[in-house]
């Protein structure tokens, strides 16, 4: 069944936002958003985790190491193992269901733009971490599932991702902590920002970084968006302090996960 | 990108950067001779070419007029990037092979854009219902290291040469309207302001030192590199438009901070050299009533 043409969402016609708080209620913007995280949450894969990040919600669950199937064009002939990491996200995540006019001629099932970038900024994300040359030519398929996007979704996604990697026995050098920031028109930062708290201010930066907190490694350091180079430095920082304070957090999630099946059934 | 090294060359030429020598005798934030020329392709609305030492991209820039997309709240153009490696570039982009590198120079490409400053995209709304989008569409000809940069000189270079022709939209009795070109399209034409569009700089990590500009062999040696957007004016100073880490490798977080710092230097020496080139080539081209023949662009 075809969609009509050009159909609007009910949204673009009201000006009222959703009934659930929003982050700018909070009064310290340097306080990230409530955040839950549990490993060990679907049966049938070998590792999975679920995240929640104030409203942004995914799941992600691990498979492997397996016998490639993904066809690579590195020479490297596969010395090394790789991560397959697909993401989706579901229709009713995002505020409106679109379809972009990127993705119009695509065909159903194929990853959308969004999902594919995504998709390798795990990747990139990830592959610093896991210990990649213990499984040489093999890979780890990682499928990510985006159940709320209310921003911050790759960061919700590397944390998610490396807890499942760790719950399924992955070998892996560290977990993978991130966050986001918005570095709003005065130079004001807000840390983990949801999109709700965004609408209404004029971001001149997002910025989101990745690390490996035991070893105090950057995996992943993103920014897009226009602000000075000073601007940059202090919001990276202010980032990778932020990615620390989960790192409790996540730690106790995995060791509940290993009680939880090492408890006789 | 078919570069093997044996242990006993990546080792000479990591410890050679670290020493602050390279391999082909340049400093750390020294780029190889690049040569860009506009003007080359006529069927596009304005291209360029970009030849980095042996790394040879060609750029279009085609335009449509299009819809709005009436959800968004200000009306501005589209531009999109496409990135094209063709096999004649390396035999490892035959195929399916260069999907990667073009994934990524393209998305790169297009977030570095994607911000108010770089292009002012509301100059392209033609009338409330419609704008221009323009295609910048790279191909890559040869890959001789550090194609993330070529491509970025390119499109910069071929945004500056682009012309757009003025057009007035008539609302017309059927829901199509018309759109009216004046005779002369070519001289009613107007061209964009590239002054903020940013230029990419990949800083790499070879040992603990940092390179700008890194050809295929110190590539080979690289475990984690930055691309970082620089856009620069005399007037608003350096802006930072894009930072993205790639690469296995994981980098200290004192690194990161001293490849932006270092990215934000060579791009905005970049940014100035190719603002002072354009500028020279919008002033020779003096009479346009002149028919240039191409002399053959691969020969030279």
């Amino acid at each position: 069944m075809r969609l009509p043409a050009s159909s609007l969402p009910l949204s673009h016609f009201t000006q009222s936002s959703s009934g659930l708080p929003s982050h700018s209620d909070r009064q310290n913007t340097a306080n990230m958003r409530p955040f839950f995280i549990r490993a060990n949450v679907l049966e049938s894969a070998k590792g999975s985790a679920y995240i929640e990040m104030g409203n942004t919600k995914l799941v992600c669950s691990v498979d492997g190491p397996k016998e490639i199937t993904v066809s690579s064009d590195s020479g490297d002939a596969y010395s090394e193992g790789i991560l397959n990491v697909r993401v989706k996200f579901a229709v009713f995540s995002h505020q409106e269901r679109t379809v972009s006019d990127a993705d119009a001629h695509r065909r159903i099932g194929d990853p959308t733009e969004l999902e594919t970038k995504l998709a390798a900024n795990i990747q990139d994300g990830l592959s610093p971490a896991v210990c990649l040359d213990r499984i040489p030519r093999a890979q780890i398929d990682i499928n990510c599932t985006i159940l709320e996007d209310q921003g911050g979704v790759l960061s919700a996604a590397l944390i998610c991702a490396s807890s499942a990697l760790a719950d399924a026995g992955i070998d892996m050098y560290d977990l993978v902590l991130s966050s986001s920031l918005a570095v709003v028109d005065n130079d004001q930062m807000i840390v983990d920002p949801s999109t709700t708290c965004l609408a209404d201010k004029p971001i001149s930066g997002s910025v989101t970084v990745a690390l490996m907190p035991s070893l105090n490694q950057v995996v992943t350091c993103e920014q897009s968006g226009a602000c000075s180079p000073e601007t940059l430095r202090k919001a990276i920082r202010l980032a990778t302090e932020c990615c620390v304070k989960l790192h409790p957090l996540v730690q106790k999630a995995l060791v509940t996960s290993v009680r939880l099946r090492s408890r006789p059934k | 990108m078919e570069v093997h090294l044996s242990d006993a060359e990546r080792v000479f030429i990591v410890h050679g950067v670290q020493e602050g020598i390279r391999n082909d005798g340049r400093g750390a934030s020294d780029y190889r001779p690049i040569r860009v020329e506009t003007g080359v392709l006529s069927t596009t609305l304005g291209s360029a070419r970009v030849r980095l030492a042996s790394t040879d991209v060609l750029v279009g820039v085609k335009a449509e007029i299009d819809e709005i997309d009436c959800k968004q709240t200000e009306k501005k153009g589209r531009i999109r990037f496409f990135v094209d490696c063709s096999a004649n570039a390396t035999p490892l982009f035959a195929g399916k092979g260069g999907e990667e590198m073009a994934e990524f120079v393209s998305t790169a490409l297009t977030d570095a854009y994607s911000n108010s400053k770089a292009l002012d995209l509301s100059k392209l709304v033609v009338s409330t219902t419609k704008a221009w989008t323009i295609f910048v569409d790279v191909v890559v000809l040869e890959c001789g290291g550090n194609l993330t940069d070529a491509a970025a000189l390119g499109a910069k270079a071929a945004l500056a040469d682009a012309r757009l022709a003025n057009v007035r939209i008539k609302a017309s009795d059927s829901e199509k309207s018309e759109i009216e070109l004046t005779d002369d399209a070519y001289f009613d034409s107007w061209q964009l302001d590239v002054i903020m569009a940013p230029l990419l700089v990949t800083v790499n990590k070879i040992g603990w030192s940092n390179v700008v500009d890194a050809s295929l062999q110190e590539e080979v040696c690289t475990k984690s590199a930055l691309v970082v957007g620089v856009a620069s004016s005399p007037a608003k100073g350096d802006l930072v438009t894009l930072v993205r880490q790639t690469g296995r490798g994981s980098l200290e977080p004192d690194s990161v901070d001293e490849m932006i710092a270092l990215g934000v230097r060579a791009g905005n020496s970049l940014n100035r050299e190719l603002d002072r080139i354009l500028a020279d080539i919008g002033r020779t081209q003096t009479n346009r009533n002149e028919l240039v023949s191409a002399a053959g662009f691969l020969s030279s």
